[in-house]
């Protein structure tokens, strides 16, 4: 089938009015809590997991995929206006673009971001759209060792990439890997610390945890913090769209930002956060006047908004080829395929075209969604800004519980939640981050299946991960990421301690 | 920090310890044909090496002390526990009470009690609320609810 074939096939899909209200359904609530601080895709995604298992599976993905990248539309606003970012991965938008705001150009900055985010976006699913395919032919070769190597490297980076200290994102990843231990051994049917508890017999599902993770912790820790009065910016809202000095100087930011948010986002365990931050020292770092960065260059907004949109696109790259999420929204849209019998991996394309490229084809038409939603009706995000919290967060709370419910009917998924709700506020405070566990968690099960069956394989001997070339490049990936922090350590650990002798 | 971060590596520790036990009672299988305890076993070991290094490396570290404060904010701290204990008992009123009963309760004490709402906000907004969510779940989306004991 040819590429001009399928994307007349992912039109014919898309546009079926279920869809499409499927597709704006899911760009609509991604903006709604992208704007809302506190209840990011992920708590989201996993909320309304139940709720679409009575809607086709093309329903269903187009809905999850449009809050995922309508939640980065959505987060950008709250950081330019606000000063807070709605998502992690509009952090860095707060930098440059609050102070835009301050200095009366609000409109141009959300201007910018939202026609960053529409062209990254639409070129993100390009490049998804050509790229896909070939790598789900190469894909297809890889045996448990490569997929063994993969998925460790993909952990690898994560935790590489963590905020704060490295030991301790490899030890949540260690509690994570653990977890997904609990339940029926996937191989010989043994049962793993169940202790005849029922419930446990299936593990522990990764919709409760995430939610009460990302959704129930969240909720804890601001009720702690004061429930911060926000500043809101009173500044007319006129003049949107960017003038040509301000396009002249975002262009090459948003072509920069568009390409390493892609190749950052196909990345095992790169993604839309790290993207931003990237291309912000990207353009930093280029730019001739770098002093005006955090003085509202429009540069600082542009990039990372680009970026941060193609990084959300490039995520699905391996998922739909290889059947590895690379972050915790991944993870929830690999259980969403999984729980509609769809199996995720390199032989998706060919086995569900309608599903691949009907999903491909609404983030075309999600993005042009978005664009409408975003700059004309941005009056009516700025309304929703001023819900207070302590409206907002009985809500968040009530659709969490109700969602983790109704993924089973079981009071157990409810009280997991509760559980790692807490679990969640107590690891950020001593600095532990969530993501490397749920990724764990995920991949557990995974890993060891193809972990073993590499050693059944090979009869037991580890070579097998070394003799092969593409699995034995991936482990030496993951060695050398492992291998520069220990040495940068050691390094200061010894400068310290000469200094001290001297 | 420090001091927070050695408790943590203790933590970790017991739970690596628990692992590595626990799945001792499995079969480990041999290299050529691992069981289901030879995982678990493993990554135990990998966390235990990780905690006592963690343990170590927080005792040689040096810097200002940076102060980690749970429950923190003046006097709001109590409210934690009670949104998060209110949770658990949801989940456990639930399947007694059913929906609709559960989640009025729910919803009065987060609304009034955490949130600080005035009683008459707090009333309308938990009435609100219910019906929005019995419409969206049980109506649009045909979630099945549990009705409790009627």
């Amino acid at each position: 089938m040819g590429y001009l074939d399928s994307i007349f096939l992912g039109f014919a899909v898309c546009l079926e009015p279920t869809n499409l209200f499927f597709c704006f359904m899911g760009v609509f609530v991604g903006t709604l809590i992208g704007v809302l601080p506190g209840v990011g895709p992920v708590a989201t995604i996993s909320m309304l997991l139940p709720a679409t298992f009575k809607m086709t599976p093309v329903g269903a993905i187009i809905m999850l995929a449009g809050i995922y990248y309508g939640a980065m539309y959505g987060g950008s606003t709250t950081s330019i206006l606000v000063n807070i970012p709605g998502e992690t991965a509009s952090i860095v938008t707060c930098l440059d673009g609050y102070q835009m705001a301050r200095r009366g150009r609000a409109g141009p900055a959300l201007g910018i971001s939202a026609f960053g985010s529409f062209i990254a976006g639409t070129a993100a699913v390009l490049f998804l759209t050509f790229l896909a395919p070939p790598l789900a032919t190469i894909a297809i070769k890889f045996g448990p060792p490569e997929y063994f190597a993969l998925m460790v490297l993909g952990l690898t980076l994560l935790i590489y990439l963590a905020h704060g200290s490295m030991i301790k994102a490899l030890m949540i990843t260690c509690v994570g890997l653990l977890l997904s231990f609990i339940g029926l051994d996937n191989i010989s049917g043994f049962e793993r610390f169940t202790y005849g508890i029922a419930t446990l017999e299936d593990g522990i599902g990764l919709v409760p945890v995430a939610m009460g993770m990302f959704g129930v912790g969240e909720v804890l820790l601001n009720i702690e913090e004061s429930v911060a009065k926000r500043d809101i910016f009173k500044a007319k809202l006129s003049n949107l769209l960017p003038n040509r000095q301000d396009w002249k100087d975002s262009a090459m930011p948003i072509l920069r930002g568009t390409l390493l948010g892609f190749i950052l986002g196909i990345l095992p365990g790169g993604g839309h956060v790290l993207a931003s931050f990237a291309s912000y020292a990207l353009e930093k770092r280029v730019s001739k006047h770098a002093d005006k960065f955090g003085q509202g260059a429009i540069e600082g907004v542009a990039g990372p908004e680009a970026a941060n949109n193609a990084g959300a696109g490039g995520q699905f790259i391996p998922l739909m080829t290889l059947g590895i999420p690379a972050s915790p929204v991944m993870a929830l849209m690999l259980g969403a395929l999984v729980i509609f019998g769809l199996q995720p991996g390199p032989l998706l394309i060919s086995r569900s075209p309608d599903l691949f490229w009907g999903v491909i084809v609404s983030m075309y038409i999600g993005n042009i969604m978005l664009l409408v939603l975003n700059l004309p009706l941005i009056g009516m995000w700025v309304r929703v800004l001023r819900v207070p919290y302590p409206f907002l967060f009985p809500l968040i709370l009530l659709f969490c519980s109700i969602g983790a419910y109704s993924l089973s009917n079981n009071k157990f998924d409810v009280l997991i939640m509760a559980a790692f709700g807490v679990i969640g506020y107590l690891l950020k405070k001593v600095r532990f981050e969530a993501a490397p566990m749920l990724l764990g968690l995920v991949l557990g099960l995974m890993m060891e299946d193809s972990f073993r069956q590499s050693l059944i394989m090979s009869g037991g001997s580890f070579d097998i991960f070394f003799n092969r070339p593409i699995s034995a490049s991936f482990l030496l990936g993951a060695i050398v990421l492992l291998a520069i922090p220990a040495v940068r350590g050691g390094k200061k650990i010894l400068a310290a301690k000469l200094t001290e002798n001297e | 920090m420090k001091r927070y971060d050695r408790i943590c590596a203790l933590l970790f520790l017991a739970i690596a310890v628990a692992a590595m036990v626990l799945s001792s009672y499995m079969p480990m299988g041999r290299t050529s044909k691992p069981g289901p305890g030879f995982l678990p076993f493993w990554v135990g070991v990998i966390l235990a090496l990780l905690s006592i290094f963690l343990l170590v490396e927080s005792g040689f570290r040096k810097g200002p002390a940076e102060s980690v404060k749970f429950l923190a904010g003046e006097g709001r701290w109590p409210n934690v526990i009670w949104t998060a204990g209110s949770l658990l008992g949801y989940g456990f009123l639930i399947e007694v009470l059913g929906f609709v009963i559960s989640t009025l309760i729910l919803l009065l004490f987060l609304f009034r009690y955490i949130g600080n709402q005035k009683w008459w906000i707090a009333c309308t907004g938990t009435s609100l609320v219910t019906l929005a969510a019995f419409l969206i779940f049980k109506v649009g989306l045909k979630v099945q609810l549990p009705r409790g004991f009627f």
